[in-house]
């Protein structure tokens, strides 16, 4: 039984060994020659079936394969830059929030009010309207507006334990504030809640990014991205040959890739929903 | 000599809705050098509040609204409360006080004493050690800190840090790294503190959790956290409470022995009179946020002492036999600060044995003052006015 157990484990950690893989190939740019050559591009077609020498075939004078390899390392360079501002706006708005009243602590507040008041989607776009189009900037902000998420928990977190025994004994001892903030109660206590939130941030970063490719707002084109891929895939899907049979305007190598984000997405909120059980594991036999 | 703890009309207040409770009224004491003082009373009476409260703790609003409190350690005089008039105002009889202000002013002061020259052992020790962290992770993190302190200049009480200051003073959040060489000599002298502590296996404790230890040998535990800091006054706050009875006798014998050697001063908070009568050397009583008696311990633990307090008496009664339960309980009054004359006179067995009329209508209409009974042996009645003289 405890065997079967463990096995629920076994596609997540497949999942995110193949998209390690693929990230580390796509980094090192290694190809077989043959899928780098590609016909020159005419009107007529665009798209070339699979063969032997391009598996999933040709779109746009790209290998869908080399492209779907090498928007692996993007989802995770999004995922990546995304995470940064996040953590810190999170943490530093989370601490913020929980100290005693005073006017740091209401703007902490309000600065959450906000954030959580726009809907993130509708923020970014109007960011891409005012200042264009640049998928570093967007992702940068996608990060700070879902901060208040992070510090909402964090702010929870300081509140729940800031009436514990041992806080008020470190406090007795003279510890400075910072070291029991940051390193007793955020570090030893709150890490599965960061831990768990990376995960979370990283998946809505990866879908995100695919989100911004898609609508035309991220990864333009000539760079690779699994959203660009998509975006491909509906716009000119009706002119391929190799289509489904269902719904004729989707291109199905192009489609692979939504598979492959919603596959990784379900895994890293799937780890985050993990981590936050174990938490309540260890409250429970402490 | 000048005492090493000096406290004057401390008073603290605690607002709820329009009406004012005081936890702590005028408490006014001394801790010469050298003194173990033992606070004692019912719990509610303000014994850990009044501790709290005068080393900048509390944490409820408007928390301290007057008094003075002075510590006179060997290299200098602090004195926490002097800033106080500058943030508390009164209008309609009710404090209103900056606290943001108050808490900022307080922590500059607190944070050169606390760790530095005063250690606080809490009650119940099993929770006041981070659970995470293993023993050997608390005390390096304590023994690292007290050198880090060591090093910096004090910050002189009152005056605000300047910015250039507050930068150099900065350190990481994390462990600073610290070379092998260093932490050899960090486990040295936790290993040293644990002995201390009478643990026969320091290596055996030091990779524990707290929870994997009993309460008595978490309370060493803290005992060993406080030691690392190297105090001159050390307070301890119910170090007995929820230990059986052998734990609490190997406790009382650890700390007497740590009291002696180390020549601390300190106060003791506790409901375990026996405990008192061993470690201290004065004892204050109180109830309803007051002091009503304080005198040598040796005085009023004595049953045959003759001038006690009618609270006392009943104290010490509850504590030997039901005879203080059967002759009716003191019940704290927070709330009746405003009203004429003693609080305790409904209950007190003095006030309905003596039949005197100038006696009785005192009782009824004026707060009871201290008397001296015998020397350094004051008592807050009016029954004993002429015991001796006024203080």
């Amino acid at each position: 039984m405890r065997k079967l157990r463990r096995l629920k484990y076994l596609p997540i950690g497949a999942f995110l060994t193949v998209y390690f893989l693929l990230i580390l190939w796509g980094w090192l740019d290694i190809f077989p020659r043959q899928w780098r050559e590609v016909p020159p591009r005419t009107i007529v077609s665009q798209y070339y079936p699979p063969s032997v020498a391009h598996p999933l075939g040709i779109f746009f004078q790209k290998d869908l394969l080399i492209s779907f390899v090498k928007s692996a390392p993007s989802s995770f360079v999004a995922g990546t830059i995304t995470l940064l501002p996040f953590l810190v706006f999170g943490i530093l708005l989370g601490v913020g929030s929980s100290m005693k009243q005073g006017s740091l602590q209401q703007l902490c507040h309000r600065l959450i009010e906000i954030m959580n008041a726009f809907p993130k989607l509708v923020v970014l776009l109007i960011y891409a309207a005012l200042f264009g189009v640049n998928i570093y900037s967007l992702l940068i902000l996608f990060g700070i507006i879902s901060a208040p998420k992070l510090a909402e928990l964090i702010r929870g977190k300081i509140l729940e334990l800031k009436r514990e025994d041992f806080i008020d004994a470190t406090i007795a001892l003279g510890l400075p504030i910072r070291t029991i903030v940051f390193k007793h109660i955020l570090w030893y206590h709150g890490r599965n809640i960061v831990a768990s939130q990376i995960f979370y941030i990283f998946a809505m970063a990866v879908l995100m990014e695919a989100s911004l490719s898609y609508l035309n707002l991220g990864i333009r084109y000539g760079y690779y991205s699994w959203g660009l891929m998509l975006h491909y895939a509906t716009s000119v899907g009706h002119l391929s040959f190799f289509r489904w049979p269902w719904h004729p305007d989707f291109n199905l190598p192009a489609v692979l890739p939504s598979v492959g984000l919603i596959g990784l997405t379900y895994c890293l909120m799937y780890i985050s929903r993990l981590i936050q059980e174990r938490e309540m594991q260890m409250k429970g036999i402490l | 000599m000048k005492p090493l703890l000096e406290v004057e009309n401390l008073t603290v207040a605690i607002q709820r809705q329009n009406q004012l409770l005081y936890p702590a009224y005028r408490v006014q004491f001394e801790v010469e050098v050298g003194e173990f003082v033992g606070i004692v009373g019912e719990s509610g009476s303000g014994k850990t509040v009044t501790i709290l409260s005068l080393l900048g703790l509390e944490n409820f609003y408007p928390g301290v609204i007057g008094g003075q409190v002075r510590f006179r350690f060997r290299d200098g005089e602090v004195s926490i409360l002097d800033r106080l008039d500058d943030f508390v105002r009164f209008q309609n009889g009710m404090p209103h006080k900056n606290v943001i202000g108050w808490r900022r002013s307080i922590h500059r002061i607190s944070r050169n004493l606390l760790g530095r020259k005063v250690a606080i052992i809490l009650q119940d020790s099993q929770k006041t050690l981070n659970p995470f962290l293993k023993i050997h992770q608390h005390l390096r993190e304590m023994i690292l800190h007290n050198v880090e302190t060591a090093r910096q200049p004090q910050n002189p009480p009152g005056r605000p840090l300047s910015l250039m200051s507050f930068v150099r003073r900065q350190q990481p959040a994390f462990d600073t790294p610290v070379s092998p060489v260093a932490l050899d000599a960090v486990q040295e002298e936790a290993i040293r503190l644990l002995r201390r502590v009478q643990f026969r296996e320091p290596m055996r404790v030091m990779n524990a959790y707290p929870h994997e230890l009993s309460g008595g040998m978490c309370q060493r535990i803290s005992i060993a956290l406080a030691l690392a800091t190297r105090p001159e006054f050390l307070v301890l706050d119910e170090p007995t409470t929820g230990l059986d009875v052998t734990l609490q006798a190997s406790l009382t014998d650890l700390l007497f022995e740590i009291r002696q050697r180390e020549s601390m001063s300190g106060i003791v908070i506790s409901h375990d009179l026996p405990f008192i009568s061993r470690i201290t050397d004065r004892v204050v009583v109180m109830f309803s946020g007051e002091i009503w008696e304080i005198g040598p311990v040796k005085e009023i633990m004595h049953p045959e002492f003759p001038w006690k307090h009618p609270y006392t008496r009943f104290l010490l009664q509850s504590a030997t036999s039901h005879q203080g339960a059967r002759n009716g309980v003191f019940v704290p009054r927070l709330e009746q600060r405003k009203r004429k004359g003693c609080i305790l006179r409904a209950e007190c067995p003095l006030y309905r044995q003596v039949k005197k009329a100038a006696f009785r209508k005192k009782c009824d209409t004026r707060w009871p003052e201290f008397f001296q009974v015998y020397p350094r042996h004051h008592i807050r009645c009016w029954a004993f006015e002429n015991e001796g003289s006024v203080k």
